[in-house]
């Protein structure tokens, strides 16, 4: 098939074409309440055709391999047609050959599906043992990926992914008062990863209960700590995104907002993407333009030094691809995406962190997060007040939003404890979701953040 | 219903037939999608993109319990018939039988004037909007998509069903980014409609309008105040409502609404359909995912709650009948949902609103939306385009402001329903005047 391909290919007069093949095989294990909700298995393949031609693309994308030939044809002429009178190339790099397997101790794909359901079941029942709790949801999903990528310049690389993971939802209620709470693990490195949660699935029935009778949030503007996974959130949602390259070439203004070398934060705060770290869940050796991944410092004491590139990208802005382009499966092209995001670690304590705050914020884990360029908005999943340098009570419903540029400078604080999430789900762009990523950071302390409320 | 069957729609009778010896009762959910998607970046034209994807999910009862599997490899489909019929050693009970043969009412949802539209005219209203656009805002930068597609859904099943309709769909979604001063302005308009639909001369005047005003920041102090919800905000407030009467939530117990039919819960001045009949609807269709006849239902009735919405188990669950609301995509069991959500209109002008307001603003756009507790009708966002209104004037756009509230606090405190209808993804909804709202600047 791979030859067949590359004849094909090798036919089309255009400067560059690409193919993506893929093979999916997973489950998905649902419970909501006391009932098995989905056990779903499935098979699932597909690929995609890419043509590039003086800046312009052309792509189609498809279930049935049998007209592939024909699909190839379409992409070559379109970029064609397009191209005309336009100007664009794709940054240099040299075609990689490679076969990469995965080989975990662990295989999630091998383990019964009986042992997959008797887990979630497990803590879902052990959610649902409280008179307080109204609904629970357990999810389990696991998926075997297996992706061809071959282009006309020769490159000819195979590599499989494993993800697993599962996620719990505890909804307490009280009359109208329903609460909510979250919490997932995930990433590529086995099953094990799913095991033995019982303690966290305690903590998120408690945390639900608890915040039936937490206080809402009084609006306003707090001195914020984050914990490391809502500082992930934040790093990800709020700079992360603005460092995806892609938008940036095409504008001057934008390119001059997003100047390198420019300060975007205090000396302490470092901020870095990283494609190439094993057992992440966003872990990959080559993105979806056989660019291998590696470790990208986005912000170097404070410095903006670099950022996230595809090959057009990179080649736009006469930088060097970062091995970002990425497409969440065969049915989109790929695009420039994140990866393992973070903020390198810091020296202060948690204690040293809330020691000077007389009135605050501590805001754990996020519910969700979105941004509109230099906008953000994200939600934390629980918080506490902090009151004379002590953690206070809980409150809820806690939203915290603002400017990036402003609130990456009042970033005053980082802790001296990285922790990378993953979890289940993963990023959305151009209605590409879920891109599997982590993203992480230690705890940060933030000024002058402001949160909605009543 | 007489349509040419396509090389794997042959397969479905072979599968089904085989289904028929291995399980009790069986469903086929075969869907169809070829979208044709043009992108214009940075005011020029950027790629030409077509798609075409097929698959099919398998439900099967076997002993009274349900399973499922799904493909988009055909040729899998023997192994996909097994995994069904094993996931039916651990499933749910079924508590309902797939429905037999039903009389559907005619609703059209296929429009050949989409499948007429040729990528080279699609690329000439591009460059015409970008071309009027950038006459007014010459340092704009404006990406366009335009997508067209084309599915069709079929459900077939062991009690002797087999239907199918096909539907068109086009969206065209505009965006303006300006940067001012360091500050970036964001201006977008989204159309949708199984009709062909372009970007007219009023759509862009709006826009345009919008950018003008845009580029005057003024002060706001955080307050109760008067607030104007355009309709592109109406589904924060309504996705509370259509989360609230999801069957499988009240089913769960986890509504607040789970107890409160035919109670009056908001303004008296407020009636909301679900409406799969929808002329010309974005969610439009004669039956639902399980091959339910669809129909007009209503949420509520002059503020008071009238309906849940229910597929074929969860409706069984709770000894009621399905309501026609099973959604979902070939990889997914049925679960309810909302087709079209169409509020009534009241008889305000958005012009007079506005001129009505000593202090408060009016919200074009927020982010944040769904990550408030959205069941208990909590919502806090951030309002990325929204203008302050002084003395019933706009009087410029205002920044780092938090919108919060309650979606039934608030539409029961309604000043003013507008009277024109806009269409927002499936919400078919005016514009909502709301006297007092907490507003968080800084």
């Amino acid at each position: 098939m791979r030859e067949r391909i590359k004849r094909m290919v090798s036919k089309e007069k255009v400067p560059f074409i690409e193919v993506h093949l893929e093979e999916r095989e997973g489950v998905e294990i649902y419970y909501v309440g006391k009932e098995l909700e989905s056990l779903n298995q499935f098979i699932d393949i597909g690929g995609n055709v890419r043509a590039f031609s003086n800046g312009i693309w052309s792509f189609a994308s498809f279930n049935s391999f049998d007209e592939l030939e024909s699909h190839i044809h379409f992409v070559a002429r379109e970029a064609r047609l397009g191209s005309k009178g336009r100007r664009g190339r794709l940054a240099k790099i040299k075609p990689y050959v490679d076969e990469v397997t995965v080989k975990l101790d662990d295989d999630p794909i091998k383990v019964p599906i009986n042992e997959k359901i008797k887990i979630a079941k497990s803590y879902n029942s052990r959610i649902l043992r409280s008179k307080k709790i109204q609904s629970s949801k357990v999810m389990y999903e696991d998926l075997f990926q297996r992706r061809f990528y071959i282009n006309s310049e020769g490159a000819d690389i195979v590599e499989e992914k494993i993800y697993c993971g599962i996620s719990f939802t505890a909804l307490a209620k009280d009359g109208m008062n329903v609460q909510m709470i979250h919490k997932s693990k995930g990433d590529t490195s086995g099953f094990h990863i799913v095991k033995g949660l019982e303690g966290e699935v305690e903590e998120v029935k408690k945390d639900a209960i608890d915040l039936l009778k937490a206080e809402k949030v009084k609006a306003g503007v707090y001195t914020v700590v984050a914990d490391p996974l809502l500082a992930g959130v934040f790093v990800h949602e709020a700079f992360g995104h603005l460092s995806e390259a892609d938008f940036v070439y095409m504008n001057k203004k934008m390119q001059k907002i997003m100047q390198l070398g420019k300060r975007f934060g205090e000396s302490n705060l470092t901020i870095v993407d990283d494609g190439s770290m094993r057992g992440e869940r966003g872990f990959y050796k080559y993105d979806d333009e056989g660019v291998p991944s590696q470790k990208n410092y986005l912000i170097k004491k404070g410095i903006l030094v670099g950022r996230l590139h595809s090959r057009e990208s990179a080649a736009n802005m006469s930088e060097e691809p970062s091995g970002n382009a990425r497409s969440i499966n065969y049915r989109f092209p790929p695009i420039v995406r994140m990866s393992n995001t973070y903020i390198a670690k810091g020296n202060m304590t948690f204690d040293e962190l809330i020691g000077d705050i007389d009135q605050g914020i501590y805001a754990v884990r996020a519910r969700g997060g979105q941004t509109e360029l230099e906008m953000f908005t994200f939600s934390s999943a629980k918080a506490y007040l902090i009151k004379d340098g002590k953690i206070g009570p809980m409150i809820r419903d806690v939203i915290l939003t603002g400017n990036v540029f402003e609130t990456l400078k009042n970033i005053d604080g980082i802790g001296n404890d990285v922790h990378l999430h993953g979890g289940l789900g993963g990023c959305g762009k151009n209605s590409q979701f879920p891109l599997p990523v982590s993203d992480g950071g230690p705890h940060i302390r933030i000024r002058n953040v402001v949160i909605g409320g009543e | 219903m007489g349509n040419k069957l396509e090389k794997s729609e042959e397969k479905l009778v072979e599968i089904l037939d085989k289904a028929k010896k291995i399980v009790d009762e069986a469903e086929i959910l075969w869907i169809k999608v070829k979208e044709f998607p043009v992108i214009f970046k940075a005011n020029r034209f950027y790629t030409a993109e077509k798609k075409d994807f097929e698959g099919l999910g398998i439900r099967v009862i076997n002993k009274g319990k349900l399973g499922f599997a799904n493909t988009t490899k055909i040729e899998a489909c023997g192994a996909i018939l097994d995994y069904a019929k094993s996931a039916t050693k651990f499933g749910e009970s079924a508590q309902f039988v797939f429905p037999i043969k039903t009389t559907l009412r005619p609703v059209k949802t296929f429009f050949n004037s989409v499948k007429k539209i040729t990528t080279d005219e699609i690329k000439e209203h591009c460059t015409y909007v970008i071309k009027e656009i950038l006459k007014k805002e010459p340092d704009a930068k404006v990406d366009v998509k335009y997508k067209m597609s084309e599915r069709t859904i079929r459900i077939t099943n062991t009690k002797g069903l087999d239907i199918n309709y096909k539907k068109t769909l086009v969206s065209i979604y505009v965006v303006i980014l300006l940067i001012i001063d360091d500050s970036i302005i964001w201006i977008s308009k989204v159309k949708a409609s199984p009709k062909k639909t372009i970007i007219n001369k009023e759509d862009l005047r709006q826009l345009l309008e919008k950018a003008e005003l845009a580029k005057k920041v003024v002060p706001i102090d955080s307050g109760e105040m008067s607030v104007i919800f355009m309709p592109s905000v109406m589904p924060i407030p309504l996705s509370s409502f259509t989360t609230g009467v999801n069957g499988k939530l009240v089913q769960k117990g986890a509504s607040p609404l789970k107890d409160k039919k035919n109670r009056k819960l908001i303004d008296r001045s407020v009636t909301i359909h679900d409406d799969a009949l929808l002329k010309e609807g974005v969610a439009t269709r004669p039956f639902d995912r399980e091959g339910i006849a669809s129909r007009r239902i209503p949420i509520f009735k002059n503020g008071i709650l009238k309906n849940f919405l229910f597929d074929l188990q969860t409706a069984g669950l709770l000894r009621q009948k399905s309501t026609g609301s099973a959604v979902r995509d070939y990889d997914e069991m049925p679960c309810p949902g909302i087709s079209n959500i169409v509020v009534s209109p009241g008889e305000w002008s958005v012009a007079d609103m506005v001129k009505d307001i000593k202090n408060g603003i009016i919200v074009h756009n927020v982010i944040g939306g769904g990550q408030s507790n959205i069941l208990a009708g909590d919502f806090s966002c951030n309002v990325s385009l929204g203008f302050r209104i002084k003395n019933g004037k706009i009087i410029g756009r205002v920044k780092d402001t938090m919108i919060a509230g309650n979606a039934y606090d608030v539409m029961s405190n309604i000043e003013g329903i507008g009277k024109r209808i806009e269409s927002i993804g499936c919400f078919y909804t005016p514009a909502f005047y709301f006297k007092s709202l907490n507003v968080i600047g800084r």
